[in-house]
């Protein structure tokens, strides 16, 4: 079966709480034996490494569809608005092989790719737990032109730099 | 008649019945013919095991007082590949910045199945106050 991969523990658990997990073998869940879908799921995790994580504004164009349209409460749709959100929210870094965020799976089907990370926070008294978090992407003709994700509206949001929520024993 | 239908199909149809059976109708027989016996939660609020879902129905048969239980959602559409479901939802959520006006948001539930039963579940829930299984059902 494509995209299927071990899962592994990837810290030690909160007391109390389940052990948080992580995908052992990224280029397992990257294959496909739909040609179609192989290639949506590349360029997904490629406009992560590269865009989102890498901080690389000036490459979202290679990724992403003019007529974006962006569901995060926070930031408004559009290309544009896209590069301009990652200029204020982040630095750029050196370009990865690897998603470095905790990622349990990739789940595509058709024209969607759906990302499912481990997120680290902290409770109301200042203590550790884990919960995940998701960004799903529609794709056509090659370039990603929707994105849903679980952020409430929050002016936080807008500087937040979820490169910073890696556990910690992946630093 | 052969099923023609595919995993994902199949997979698709045990979690939006599981969903209705458990949440919804908060029914026992639902709990046991959908979910696997060694559950793992990832959700903070819930501990894993399937007989914490099996007093979690029993919560939404009868809510305690004071109790909010989880809003609806509507569901957008489910995506899956092999063992995996996830679930996208869409939920109104209060407008910090409006007050008494709503935007919509988003919530994801992702689930792993194994033969036919929901085997280990995640979703984007924040950490509660106080966990669902130190409610009582009133």
């Amino acid at each position: 079966m494509s995209g299927r991969t071990e899962l592994v523990a990837a810290a030690e658990p909160v007391a109390g709480q389940t052990t948080p997990v992580v995908a052992a073998d990224h280029e397992a869940m990257l294959r496909s034996t739909d040609p179609d879908v192989e290639r949506n799921k590349r360029l997904c995790y490629d406009m992560y490494r590269i865009v989102l994580q890498a901080g690389r504004a000036d490459r979202v164009s290679d990724f992403i569809g003019p007529d974006y349209i962006q569901h995060n409460p926070n930031v408004v749709s559009g290309r544009d608005a896209l590069a301009a959100f990652i200029r204020s929210s982040r630095p750029e870094r050196e370009i990865e092989p690897a998603i470095r965020l905790p990622l349990i799976a990739i789940v595509a089907e058709r024209d969607m790719v759906q990302f499912t990370f481990v997120r680290p926070e902290r409770d109301a008294e200042d203590a550790p737990y884990h919960t995940s978090w998701f960004d799903l992407f529609r794709i056509e003709d090659g370039k990603i032109v929707e994105h849903w994700d679980p952020a409430l509206k929050s002016a936080e949001m807008l500087k937040l730099d979820p490169n910073q929520r890696r556990l910690a024993t992946q630093r | 008649m052969t099923d023609q239908r595919t995993l994902e199909e199949r997979n698709a149809e045990i979690v939006i019945a599981m969903w209705k059976g458990v949440i919804y109708e908060g029914r026992d027989e639902a709990v046991l013919q959908y979910i696997h016996p060694d559950y793992i939660q990832h959700n903070v609020n819930m501990p894993s095991g399937r007989e914490h879902i099996l007093h979690l129905v029993k919560i939404i048969r009868n809510l305690p007082e004071g109790f909010t239980p989880p809003a609806r959602k509507e569901l957008l559409r489910t995506v899956a590949q092999g063992d995996y479901v996830v679930a996208i939802w869409e939920q109104e959520q209060p407008d910090p910045t409006r007050p008494g006006e709503t935007y919509l948001g988003h919530a994801f539930d992702m689930f792993r199945l194994e033969d036919g039963l929901i085997v280990e579940h995640w979703d984007d829930t924040r950490k509660w106050p106080r966990p669902w299984n130190e409610e009582q059902p009133s």
